[in-house]
């Protein structure tokens, strides 16, 4: 069945952090939950984790103006259009699914970590235990259900919201036009087009742990959008070649048996 | 509500109302009220001193911070129930007290070390949070700070928690009608463990 590109929207400006979103993900993906410390912070796990696909990070901010303010951003995975994460999977374990979101085949995934160090979000986490990898699938188990993925769904204040692409984009638009100041959308306009889309409420660089411009890394465009059709190229070079022999000089039979024996006498 | 179906502000059996006036907490920073000679509520009800529980230090300069308690999302009440729960004791594993950084740095208290609170009732160690979101009073013209706790923490789960209930440190006061706790006001002391 065709399905439409669908885009998760995550509004800053509506989240309560209540982490809600956090749990949810948890519940849905059968992830447990650890032992913790209290580090002084309100975010906990500090980080993302193999068992934590989706954070909210708390962020206290004071802008030029002195003015105070506690920001929230629900991190996770972006879903990008120009993933380097699948770019890089040697396994296909990471791929682009129908709804144009990055899936992951945990059964195919052979715990390389290639992906950890191609992603410019620095999303995928690796677990020591089961040697494999771990990040949002945009819950594509419950995107075939027609059901909203568990964050979207458990979010009260309506920060995270979910629909096709463009209709998506075009809500973005409309409220960083409605908020006005620094609010801005963070997404649509780098490695493809991501499939999870910000409106941040401030800009992206007050942001920790969010890159102002991410790209997929140099060397992977090098690798395996350069280098592997070449390489290939090069590879059917060489079919060519043995065939081009083929055609001037036939087949090339093994050397008649006996025939040294002759000649060494 | 009245049985004649209607609503009233004020009827018999009240302890206090129908108009509102400003008092100032059982224990607070403040000797005199400076808005009335009342300092605080004179209908509430106030246990005999004879146990520690209570005991009141107010204006006093050994207990100098306002606390106020609260609830954080993740647990319910003291937290013995939601305790239990593995994904909620994750986002929210242990006590902790928030400190503005004004404060923090005048005691020279670093974010997500153990401190003590204290009361004139009793005391809990926990883990400072400092924040810029506590910001200090400035209370008939002296700056006043504010730390705050959640009430969530205490004891039974996990098995080798070290938290204990904030309630040792709040006073066992209530409204005059209802009798809800004034958990949000009362006076502490903050000391580097
Ligand atoms: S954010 Fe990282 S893990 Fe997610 S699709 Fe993009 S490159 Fe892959
Ligand atoms: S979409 Fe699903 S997997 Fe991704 S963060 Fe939300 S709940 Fe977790
Ligand atoms: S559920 Fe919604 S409001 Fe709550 S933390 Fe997540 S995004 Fe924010």
């Amino acid at each position: 069945m065709k399905r439409p590109e669908l885009v998760k929207l995550i509004d800053t400006t509506l989240c309560s952090a209540c982490r809600g979103c956090q749990v949810a993900c948890k519940q849905w993906n059968e992830m447990p939950g650890l032992r913790t410390k209290q580090i002084g912070s309100y975010q906990n796990p500090p980080d993302l984790q193999w068992n934590t696909w989706t954070l909210i990070r708390f962020q206290e901010y004071v802008n030029d103006k002195g003015a105070f303010k506690w920001l929230f951003r629900k991190d996770g995975c972006m879903h990008c259009t120009d993933a380097a994460c699948v770019k890089v999977c040697p396994s296909g374990a990471l791929h682009h699914t129908e709804f144009g979101t990055v899936g992951l085949n945990s059964s195919r995934c052979i715990g390389c970590k290639e992906c950890v160090s191609a992603c410019p979000f620095d999303i995928p986490r690796y677990s020591q235990e089961t040697d494999k990898i771990y990040k949002c699938d945009l819950c594509y188990d419950r995107l075939r259900n027609d059901a909203l993925p568990a964050c979207v769904k458990t979010c009260g204040t309506g920060a995270l919201t979910i629909g096709g692409k463009d209709a998506m984009i075009k809500k973005a638009y409309a409220r960083v036009k409605e908020l006005g100041g620094d609010t801005n959308v963070y997404g649509d306009k780098f490695v493809g087009g991501t499939h999870v889309l910000y409106v941040l409420d401030e800009k992206a660089k007050v942001y920790d742990n969010l890159p102002r411009d991410p790209s997929v890394p140099f060397s992977i465009i090098v690798w395996k959008d350069m280098l592997k059709p070449l390489a290939l190229l090069a590879a059917g070079g060489v079919l060519a070649g043995s065939f081009l022999h083929y055609i001037l000089h036939g087949p090339k039979l093994p050397d008649e048996p006996g025939k040294e024996e002759k000649g060494g006498e | 509500m009245q049985k004649d179906g209607m609503g009233a502000l004020f009827g018999p059996g009240m302890a206090e109302g129908p108009f509102p006036e400003h008092y100032e907490p059982l224990e607070g920073p403040l000797a005199k009220n400076p808005m009335s000679g009342q300092l605080i509520n004179p209908a509430i009800h106030i246990f005999d001193k004879h146990s520690d529980v209570d005991k009141i230090a107010r204006a006093s300069e050994k207990f100098p911070y306002v606390c106020t308690t609260y609830s954080c999302t993740e647990h319910w009440c003291s937290g013995a129930l939601t305790r239990w729960q593995a994904w909620l004791l994750e986002a929210m594993p242990e006590a902790y007290v928030e400190i503005g950084d004004l404060l923090a740095r005048d005691l020279g208290i670093r974010n997500g070390v153990r401190v003590k609170v204290s009361s004139i009732r009793g005391s809990v160690q926990c883990v400072a949070m400092v924040t810029k979101r506590f910001k200090p009073f400035l209370i008939e013209g002296k700056t006043i700070h504010q730390v705050g706790l959640p009430f969530n923490y205490g004891w039974l789960f996990p098995k080798d928690t070290k938290d204990d209930s904030t309630n040792l440190l709040s006073p066992s006061v209530g409204d005059a009608n209802t009798f809800c706790p004034e958990y949000k006001a009362f006076m502490v002391n903050v000391t580097k463990l």
